[in-house]
C-alpha cells in the first residue's frame, strides 16, 4: 500500500475515464443512479409535481398505482415525491459529514505526522481514545448533546466517522514522511509548507478521494439509522431514515411505505461503493 | 419474519379448521363442543405472559402516577373500596363506611382477615400510613396526591376502624379511592427508602411482585392466602394463575407479532393498524373499553404568545383536521372525543363535542381579527414582523400513530398560516420543558373516573409544580375564578342533579375558552389468545386485572 501511494498522482485522460463504461454495466447503472440522485437533490421539481408535505388523509395507505407510483404513506403523502425531496437532505448529510470527517481527520493527522514526537504521540493517544467508542455510539452521544436535526446529524456522523479516516491518513502521512522523495525535497531546501502542498497533499489526495467516495454511502446509512431512531430532521422533513421508521408499524398492511425508502438507501450505498471501487482500481492500475 | 408468522399461523388455523370439520360433521356436535370448551371451568395452574408497551418509572403507583404504574398496581394491590360498571361503590378492604353529615369525616370499618404479602396485617394503621404517604411531598405524587388534596388526617379508633378527616367536603372521594393509583400498600414496606419501595412494593393483592428486570419484565407469583376479592370479581380465593410475566415490548408491530405467534398470551395497547387483523384472527379475542377522564389531547399554553390570545387558540383548533387523522392513521377505529370529558365520564355532556370542529374558513377570519394579517413567502402569517409559530415538544415514547396525528395537525394548520414545529426529544427533556411552561402545545391525557378531572386539569388550584419532573396538572395555565367556584361547589354536594348542572357549566366554560385540541378517548385495548379466559377490566379506570384469568392447559 505504502509503495504505490508514495508515487506521484497520475493524470487521467477523459478517454480512459470513459473506457470502463462499455465493459461494466454495474458502473454505468451506478453513474446513472447517482446522476438521478444529483438531479433530485438539485431540481426535485423536474422529477415530480407533487408537494412532499401535502397530506391527504383520505388517500392514506394507497398501494402503488398510476397516480401514486410508489403508493402513499399513513398521511396520504406521495412516497415518490417524498423520496425525491428527501434526496437533498440525505445527500447533504452524506457528503457534508464525509467532508467534516475528512477535515477533522486531516487536522489531526497532519500535525501528528509532521509536528514532532510529542504531537505524534498525542495524536496516537487521541485516536486510541476515539476508537474506544464504536463510531455509531459516538454519533449517538453527539446527537444527544446537539439535539436532533440535519446540522447536528452532519456533526454527529462526521465526528463519529473521523477517527477511522484520521488513522488511515495518519499512517499514510507517516509513510510519506519517510519516503525518499520527501527527503530529496527537504535536502533541496524546500520549505515545509511547499513540501506539504506539492508532495504530501497530492499523494494523500488519492486515498482521500477513494475513502470519501466509498464513505458517502456509509455515512448516508448512518444518518438514516440515526433518523430511524428519531434523531434526524424534525417532521415534516422527508428524510429516508425517518420515512423508513414511520412506516415500520404498517409493514404488514402497507409494505410500500418502508420498502421504497429502504431500496433508495440500499441503491445509494451500492452506487457510491461501486463508484469508489472503480476509482480505487482505476488509480491503482494507472499507477502500476 | 412478521409475515412469515402470519402465514404459518393462519395456515395452522386452516388445517385445524379442516380437521374439526371432518371430525365433527358426522357427529353433528361441533358447535356445542366448541362452546363447552369456551365455557369450561377454570384451572388453577400455569403462567400467563402479558406484554405491554411502556415500562413504569416506579412500581409504587403513589409515586408520580402514570398509567403503566396503575396497570401493574392492579395486580398486586387492593383498594379500600371497589366500583362496578354502573359507577356504584362497593366494599373491598373496607367492609363498610359512614360519612358525617358535613361530608368531612369518613369512618371506614375494615376487614380483619387481610394480610399483606410481607406478613404485615392490614389494620387502621395501614390506612393512615398509605394516605399520609400519598400526600407527603417527598412521595412526589402527581396523581394520587393530587386527588386527595382535601385529605387532612386519619384518626385510628381501633385496629379495624379508621376515621379519615377532610379539610373540605369531597364528593368524589370514594370514586378516587376505588382507583388502583390509591391502592393500599404494606405500611411496613412503605417505611423503606423510596427507591427500594419503587423496585419491590408490597400489597395484599392476588399476586406479589417477585422481581423487576428493567427493560425486560416484571415477574409475579400467586398470593396463595388471598380470599378478599372485591364483589366485582368473578370468584373469591387465590388467583387461578400461578405466575404472571409482565413483559415490555415497546415496538407495536413486534408486540402484535408476539401474540399472533403465541409467544405471549395477551398484549395491551393494540395499535390501530392491528385491530382489524386481530379481530379476524381465529386464535385471538379483543377486549376494549374507553377510559373515563380528559381525553387524549394537545393542551394549549395560554401563558405566552401566541395562545394567550383566545382568537388564535380558536383559530388553531379550527384549523386542525382531527377527523382526517382518525380516518387515516387510526383506520376509523378511534372515535372523535370533541369535548373536555370522555363520554364514559360521569356527568359528561355531548353538547360540547362540536364546540371547535375543523373549519379553516372560520380559522382564517379569526386570525385576521387577531391581527395576524400578513403572510410571508412560506405562507406563514405574521404580526408586527413576528411569525405565527407554535412549538410542540414530542416525547420519544409517543406512538407512531400519535406522532403522525401531530404531523397531520402540522400540515393542516399550515394551510391557515401556522408554522407548527414538532420538536422530537427524549422524555426527560420534554418533562423539563413542561416544568418551565416551555411549550405551546402539550400532548397528554388524564384518566380518572370522575368529572372532578376538570378541576385538576383546568382549575387554578393545580397550577403549581407536581410529580417528579415538576410538570403542572393544569398544563394550559387557565385561571378563572368563576370556573374554580363551580368545580369546587360540585364537590360540596352529593345531589347528582346539582352536580350534573355544575359540571355542565364547567364543561361550557372550558369549551368556550378553547384550551385543548381533544382528539380521541383514552382506551384500554387488549388482544388476547383464545386459550386465555376471563381477563377483565376493573371498572374504575378500565385497567386490566388478571385475578380471574386462567389459561387452558
Amino acid at each position: 500500500m505504502s509503495a504505490t501511494h508514495s508515487m506521484p498522482l497520475a493524470i487521467t485522460t477523459p478517454a480512459r475515464l470513459w473506457q470502463p463504461f462499455g465493459r461494466h454495466i454495474g458502473l454505468t447503472v451506478a453513474v446513472l443512479y447517482i446522476t438521478l440522485l444529483v438531479l433530485a437533490a438539485v431540481a426535485p421539481h423536474l422529477l415530480t409535481h407533487g408537494n412532499p408535505y401535502g397530506i391527504a388523509p383520505r388517500e392514506a395507505f394507497s398501494p402503488p398505482s398510476w397516480v401514486h407510483p410508489l403508493g402513499t404513506d399513513q398521511s396520504g403523502r406521495d412516497i415518490w415525491t417524498r423520496l425525491v425531496f428527501g434526496t437533498r437532505n440525505s445527500l447533504v448529510i452524506g457528503i457534508g459529514s464525509i467532508l467534516l470527517a475528512l477535515s477533522v481527520a486531516l487536522t489531526l493527522a497532519i500535525p501528528g505526522a509532521f509536528g514532532g514526537p510529542v504531537a505524534e504521540q498525542s495524536v496516537k493517544w487521541i485516536f486510541e481514545i476515539l476508537f474506544s467508542f464504536p463510531s455509531v455510539v459516538l454519533a449517538l452521544l453527539l446527537t444527544a448533546i446537539f439535539s436532533s436535526g440535519t446540522f447536528p446529524l452532519i456533526i454527529a456522523v462526521g465526528i463519529g466517522a473521523a477517527p477511522g479516516y484520521g488513522r488511515m491518513l495518519f499512517g499514510q502521512f507517516l509513510a510519506i514522511r519517510n519516503a525518499s522523495f520527501i527527503e530529496a525535497a527537504r535536502s533541496m531546501g524546500h520549505s515545509p509548507s511547499r513540501i506539504l502542498r506539492s508532495h504530501l497533499i497530492p499523494n494523500a489526495f488519492r486515498p482521500l478521494l477513494i475513502a470519501g467516495a466509498m464513505g458517502v454511502g456509509q455515512t448516508i446509512i448512518w444518518a438514516s439509522a440515526l433518523s430511524f431512531l428519531g434523531l434526524g430532521a424534525p417532521p415534516p422533513a422527508a428524510e429516508w431514515g425517518t420515512m423508513l421508521s414511520m412506516g415500520r408499524d404498517y409493514i404488514a398492511e402497507a409494505w410500500w411505505i418502508t420498502f421504497f425508502p429502504g431500496v433508495a438507501i440500499v441503491l445509494t450505498m451500492l452506487a457510491t461503493t461501486t463508484m469508489g471501487r472503480f476509482l480505487k482500481t482505476h488509480f491503482e492500475t494507472n499507477v502500476s | 419474519m412478521l409475515s412469515g408468522h402470519t402465514v404459518s399461523q393462519s395456515g395452522k388455523t386452516l388445517l385445524l379448521g379442516a380437521l374439526l370439520v371432518t371430525v365433527c360433521l358426522p357427529l353433528g356436535a361441533c358447535h356445542k363442543n366448541k362452546h363447552a370448551r369456551r365455557a369450561g371451568s377454570p384451572v388453577s395452574v400455569g403462567t400467563l405472559i402479558y406484554a405491554t408497551d411502556r415500562e413504569p418509572v416506579c412500581l409504587d403507583p403513589h409515586v408520580q402516577g402514570d398509567m403503566p404504574q396503575v396497570f401493574v398496581a392492579q395486580q398486586y394491590l387492593d383498594s379500600l373500596v371497589s366500583m362496578d360498571k354502573a359507577g356504584t361503590i362497593h366494599p373491598w378492604l373496607a367492609s363498610s363506611w359512614d360519612i358525617s353529615p358535613d361530608g368531612l369525616s369518613y369512618t371506614f370499618h375494615l376487614r380483619s382477615d387481610v394480610t399483606f404479602t410481607d406478613g404485615t396485617p392490614f389494620t387502621a394503621e395501614a390506612v393512615k400510613a398509605n394516605l399520609d404517604h400519598m400526600v407527603d411531598p417527598a412521595t412526589q405524587s402527581s396523581t394520587a396526591g393530587g386527588y386527595i388534596r382535601q385529605y387532612h388526617s386519619t384518626e385510628i379508633v381501633d385496629s379495624h376502624t379508621a376515621i379519615v378527616h377532610l379539610s373540605r367536603p369531597y364528593a368524589a372521594f370514594l370514586e378516587v379511592l376505588a382507583q388502583g393509583f390509591l391502592g393500599i400498600e404494606s405500611p411496613q414496606a412503605l417505611t423503606r427508602p423510596r427507591d427500594l419501595n419503587c423496585q419491590a412494593p408490597v400489597g395484599s393483592g392476588p399476586f406479589r411482585i417477585v422481581s423487576w428486570d428493567r427493560q425486560n419484565k416484571i415477574v409475579f407469583d400467586r398470593n396463595n392466602a388471598y380470599h378478599w376479592a372485591p364483589p366485582t370479581a368473578l370468584h373469591d380465593g387465590p388467583a387461578y394463575l400461578e405466575h404472571v410475566e409482565w413483559r415490555f415490548i415497546p415496538e407495536p408491530s413486534a408486540r402484535f407479532a408476539a401474540v399472533q405467534a403465541a409467544e405471549v398470551d395477551a398484549i395491551d395497547s393494540l395499535p390501530p393498524e392491528a385491530e382489524t387483523p386481530a379481530r379476524h384472527n381465529a386464535d385471538l379475542w379483543v377486549l376494549m373499553a374507553d377510559r373515563p377522564g380528559n381525553p387524549t389531547n394537545g393542551t394549549l399554553n395560554i401563558r405566552r404568545a401566541p395562545f394567550n390570545d383566545q382568537l388564535v387558540r380558536e383559530a388553531f383548533i379550527r384549523s386542525t383536521d382531527i377527523e382526517g387523522a382518525l380516518s387515516s392513521v387510526f383506520f376509523h377505529h378511534y372515535r372523535r372525543a370533541g369535548g373536555p370529558l370522555t363520554a364514559t365520564t360521569p356527568f359528561y355532556s355531548p353538547d360540547f363535542e362540536h364546540a371547535a370542529d375543523y373549519n379553516p374558513d372560520k380559522a382564517n377570519t379569526l386570525l385576521d381579527q387577531a391581527g395576524w394579517t400578513t403572510k410571508d413567502a412560506d405562507g406563514i402569517r405574521k404580526r408586527n414582523g413576528q411569525r405565527l409559530t407554535v412549538h410542540i415538544p414530542l416525547r420519544a415514547s409517543l406512538s407512531n400513530s400519535e406522532r403522525t396525528l401531530w404531523e397531520q395537525v402540522q400540515a393542516t394548520a399550515r394551510e391557515t398560516g401556522f408554522d407548527v414545529l414538532l420538536e422530537n426529544a427524549d422524555d426527560t427533556s420534554v418533562n423539563a420543558r413542561e416544568g418551565q411552561w416551555d411549550y405551546d402545545v402539550r400532548v397528554g391525557y388524564w384518566n380518572t373516573n370522575t368529572a372532578d378531572v376538570l378541576r385538576i386539569v383546568f382549575s387554578s388550584e393545580f397550577l403549581g409544580a407536581a410529580g417528579i419532573a415538576g410538570h403542572h396538572q393544569n398544563e394550559s395555565g387557565f385561571s378563572n375564578p368563576e370556573f374554580d367556584r363551580i368545580v369546587n361547589a360540585a364537590l360540596l354536594t352529593t345531589d347528582s342533579e346539582q352536580r350534573r348542572d355544575l359540571y355542565y357549566q364547567a364543561q361550557k366554560i372550558v369549551s368556550a375558552a378553547f384550551l385543548q385540541i381533544t382528539t380521541y378517548p383514552q382506551t384500554t385495548r387488549l388482544a388476547i389468545s383464545k386459550r386465555v379466559h376471563d381477563i377483565r377490566l376493573v371498572p374504575s379506570l378500565n385497567v386490566t386485572t388478571l385475578y380471574d384469568a386462567w389459561v387452558e392447559q
